[in-house]
């Protein structure tokens, strides 16, 4: 979508254009829906969230300024979100979880894969939360470092690192060892 | 396994295509806390304008103001408070004769 279109939508928007906003869900959903998936772990807490950041995005589209992408924008929300859910939640039985998110949404894959799956996501559990965050916006290749670093208020350098770092933890989970 | 997209794809897919139940969703998430935001504020000027309404009369006590001396000024407020209502009923009541001069004039509910 060309910018001035989407410019155009989020006029409308914020003037109250219900259509416009859904417009706008339906351009960047796969981006903030695919972020947290791989920061929590589970596809119905994330879509949960992910509705969540949405609506508050819809709330607070008049501070949108334009300076970044509205990508980068509602993955800022859906990230402070995510991160108030972890504190509300406290520690929650993380295997078990791991467990209930492979029979729920990945029936048709390879034991081998789905051990794999298991493997990483208790790797990704164990980083801390920034850098968990920086690998789920990063890995993909959906978001740059630049983007990522503005999502989560960090310096550039740091997501650099949270990046690097985390992909060795992952690959040394998976018994691949890290690229340099 | 050294792929990162490969990685991210073990970490959770990305939705392959826009999906209108997540759409449909977000916008009744949406207006469901429009709708409570609006309550809210409802509640607190309710609350505010009879606090104020509850205020006047011990402070005017307090300044030395009897019910005689209130008199004319409270005519006046309950007259203006009046015209309002029948204002709002007018523009936005069961029916609504003006409804469309609120389309006019831009005025938001």
């Amino acid at each position: 979508m060309e910018s001035g279109e989407e410019a155009r939508l989020i006029g409308l928007a914020r003037g109250g254009d219900f259509a416009a906003f859904g417009r706008l869900v339906d351009l960047h959903q796969a981006a903030v829906r695919a972020f947290l998936r791989r920061v929590t772990g589970n596809y119905a807490d994330a879509d949960d969230l992910a509705q969540e950041a949405f609506a508050r995005t819809w709330e607070v589209l008049y501070r949108f300024d334009g300076s970044s992408s509205l990508r980068t924008f509602i993955c800022g929300v859906a990230f402070q979100y995510w991160r108030r859910s972890r504190r509300a939640q406290g520690r929650r039985e993380r295997r078990e979880t791991a467990y209930a998110d492979l029979s729920d949404t990945q029936t048709d894959e390879t034991p081998e894969r789905a051990a794999q799956r298991l493997a990483l996501r208790k790797a990704m559990d164990q980083l801390p939360e920034d850098q968990r965050a920086a690998l789920a916006l990063c890995l993909g290749q959906e978001f740059t470092h630049a983007e990522a670093a503005e999502i989560l208020g960090l310096p550039l350098g740091t997501v650099k690192s949270h990046v690097t770092r985390g992909r060795a933890r992952l690959q040394e989970a998976l018994g691949v060892g890290a690229e340099r | 396994m050294n792929d990162d997209s490969d990685l991210a794809g073990l970490l959770g897919e990305a939705p392959r295509a826009p999906d209108p139940g997540f759409r449909f969703d977000v916008l009744a998430r949406t207006a469901e806390r429009a709708r409570r935001r609006k309550a809210r504020q409802n509640a607190f000027r309710t609350v505010v304008t009879f606090a104020l309404i509850g205020l006047v009369f011990p402070i005017a006590h307090a300044l030395g103001l009897g019910l005689q001396e209130l008199q004319p000024v409270l005519l006046a407020v309950g007259l203006l408070a009046l015209a309002y209502v029948l204002a709002l009923a007018t523009l936005q009541g069961p029916r609504a004769v003006l409804a469309r001069s609120r389309a006019v004039f831009r005025i938001r509910t």
